[in-house]
């Protein structure tokens, strides 16, 4: 019946190979009760931000609907404002998420004896058990190593990113809740055995090993000497978020603080240092946009029940209001945007009691280059068609001849080069 | 029930929880099946690990096991401004490495307008520049006072 010897092979299977005097119950239960935090706020507004592109409305989907998590109703409730909502959402996300990274390693290191518990599994239960921490662990570096790449529009892993990291959030949240829901008995009896933050106070005179801990495999039979104390541990680990976090963070925050983040390219000074000088995601030239297309005699925009060029929409009462451009990758910048309300312009259209506005953009391919607003959305005031931006009129790469701004929503939801908005019950 | 412990080795709710997760995940993992083929996932879950368990780790804990014993007391003045700089290397790497250059000058209409390696080169720098002055600066004080070299605190 046996397949293995009960003796572990050498090397890291024999108990006495990990040295280290701090790994234990009390050090995983506390990296890990971090980390569960920090990858609780990335997922929730990690599923927050599919929310916010109301996926069930138009053609507002990249993952298809019908292989989506099947929902019993309309999730379509993220709001037209307040301005700063979807900004904080991702912002929380991206910098939450790299925050995370070493606090997922330092868990991970203090785990590594049980990679190699001999036998691989004593019972059908913990082979399984094994397996949802195999996946656990896939999925997280997974979603961390596709985050970082699309952050930096690095696509080396030739996956559609939304649906890859879609998916794999959905198996690494599975997996996190049972692997919580599994452990926590453990947790709960390190902390109640040795304190939730005791051990922190221990200096490295007093930095011993935790008592024997009954799934064994964690507390190292002969530990070397320490080198850092359990709090020397956070605090490294903390320390390594910190220097993750400044070098990004000030692309979120925009401002004075923006040169501050100094691994994060800067896609101001394109624009020559005018008043379209701010960071932009796609390009005229890149969406194909020509200038004819958007010629004063060329452009109108199409209401369906009417055409206004570009003066006619000038001439409309208009409205400005400061507002930032929110982009799923963390960055934002926030502008002072002047334009044609958005339910003025649905009350022109003959539809005041719409309850979509349906908008499509010049651009003749390529995704997001239509989306479907909500009523909440499109009749919030500083809802705009904006045709000016910090008092002059648009640039072409910020999407002139006119585009359309909306408090709080996802910025590649205020489409560019707007060429026509159906408003529709 | 004890028998089915005795076969099981868990509760039967150990074993339902297990089950959710088996059909919940195996749902996902069917819809990225739909986008790549098995062999691809399979590449991207395994490697995964195996980058991690087998390549990242032993390759630090050996790198940290060299360097403790020459460093002794002074092992965490040069830990912490390595790991920092690894882990600024890691969480930036397609920026660092000019990878993602070419897709965000099509989107952004520019290119890179810094040299991102040498700004990690110059973080680094900054790094161990202030372990370095933190460890003169307790050495010089242990030296004034009598006291055991820096390092002996957390």
């Amino acid at each position: 019946m046996r397949l293995l010897p009960a003796q572990p092979p050498p090397g890291p299977f024999r108990p006495g190979f990990w040295r280290s005097p701090l790994r234990g119950p009390w050090l995983t239960s506390i990296l890990g009760s971090l980390l569960l935090i920090l990858t609780t706020i990335t997922a929730v507004t990690g599923f927050l931000s599919h929310l916010a592109y109301n996926p069930d409305l138009g053609m507002n989907a990249i993952i298809d609907p019908s292989r989506d998590v099947p929902l019993p109703f309309a999730l379509d409730f993220w709001p037209g404002g307040p301005s700063w909502l979807y900004r904080l959402n991702q912002g929380l996300h991206v910098n939450v998420g790299l925050v995370a990274i070493p606090f997922l390693l330092f868990k991970l290191w203090s785990v590594i004896p049980r990679l190699f518990a001999w036998p691989p599994a004593v019972s059908p239960a913990q082979a399984i058990e094994r397996l949802s921490i195999a996946l656990l662990v896939s999925s997280a570096v997974f979603l961390f190593a596709t985050g970082i790449f699309n952050t930096s529009y690095d696509y080396a892993f030739q996956f559609n990113f939304v649906v890859a990291h879609y998916y794999a959030a959905v198996v690494f949240s599975a997996s996190l809740v049972l692997h919580v829901a599994i452990k926590a008995p453990i947790i709960r009896r390190a902390y109640r055995e040795r304190g939730v933050l005791k051990p922190l106070r221990d200096d490295l005179a007093h930095t011993r090993r935790e008592p024997e801990d009954p799934h064994g495999g964690l507390v190292a039979p002969e530990p070397d000497e320490p080198t850092i104390t359990r709090r020397g541990v956070l605090l490294f680990a903390g320390g390594g978020s910190l220097a993750l976090l400044i070098a990004n963070v000030g692309a979120t925050i925009g401002g004075p603080l923006r040169p501050l983040a100094f691994l994060q390219p800067r896609r101001e000074g394109a624009g020559g240092g005018g008043p379209g000088d701010f960071p932009v995601n796609k390009t005229a030239q890149s969406a194909g946009i020509t200038p004819g297309q958007v010629a004063a005699g060329a452009y109108a925009l199409d209401l369906g029940t009417r055409q206004l060029s570009r003066q006619e929409l000038l001439a409309l009462p208009q409205r400005t209001a400061k507002l930032p451009i929110a982009c799923v990758e963390g960055w934002s910048s926030v502008q002072e945007w002047t334009g044609v309300p958005l339910a003025e312009l649905a009350r022109l259209a003959g539809a005041p009691d719409a309850e979509q506005c349906f908008v499509e953009s010049l651009q003749e391919r390529g995704i997001l280059r239509e989306a479907t607003l909500t009523r909440g959305q499109f009749t919030a005031d500083d809802a705009l068609l904006a045709l000016k931006v910090n008092g002059e009129d648009l640039t072409m790469d910020h999407g002139f001849p006119a585009r359309v701004i909306v408090p709080g929503l996802p910025g590649v939801h205020n489409t560019k080069w707007v060429a026509k908005l159906t408003f529709r019950s | 029930m004890s028998r089915f412990r005795r076969r099981y080795g868990g509760n039967p709710l150990h074993l339902l929880l297990h089950l959710v997760w088996v059909f919940a995940a195996g749902w996902a993992l069917l819809r990225l099946l739909e986008v790549r083929p098995l062999l691809y996932l399979l590449a991207w879950l395994v490697g995964a690990v195996v980058l991690h368990d087998f390549v990242l780790l032993p390759f630090y804990a050996a790198l940290d096991r060299v360097g403790r014993i020459p460093l002794r007391g002074a092992v965490n003045y040069v830990r912490v401004p390595v790991v920092l700089s690894g882990l600024l290397l890691l969480a930036y790497f397609p920026i660092i490495t000019g990878g993602g250059e070419q897709v965000f000058s099509r989107v952004s209409g520019a290119g890179y307008s810094e040299d991102y390696f040498g700004r990690w080169l110059l973080a680094s720098a900054v790094l161990f520049l202030a372990a370095a002055v933190l460890y003169g600066v307790r050495a010089a004080t242990a030296q004034r006072t009598g006291a055991r070299s820096p390092g002996s605190t957390s």
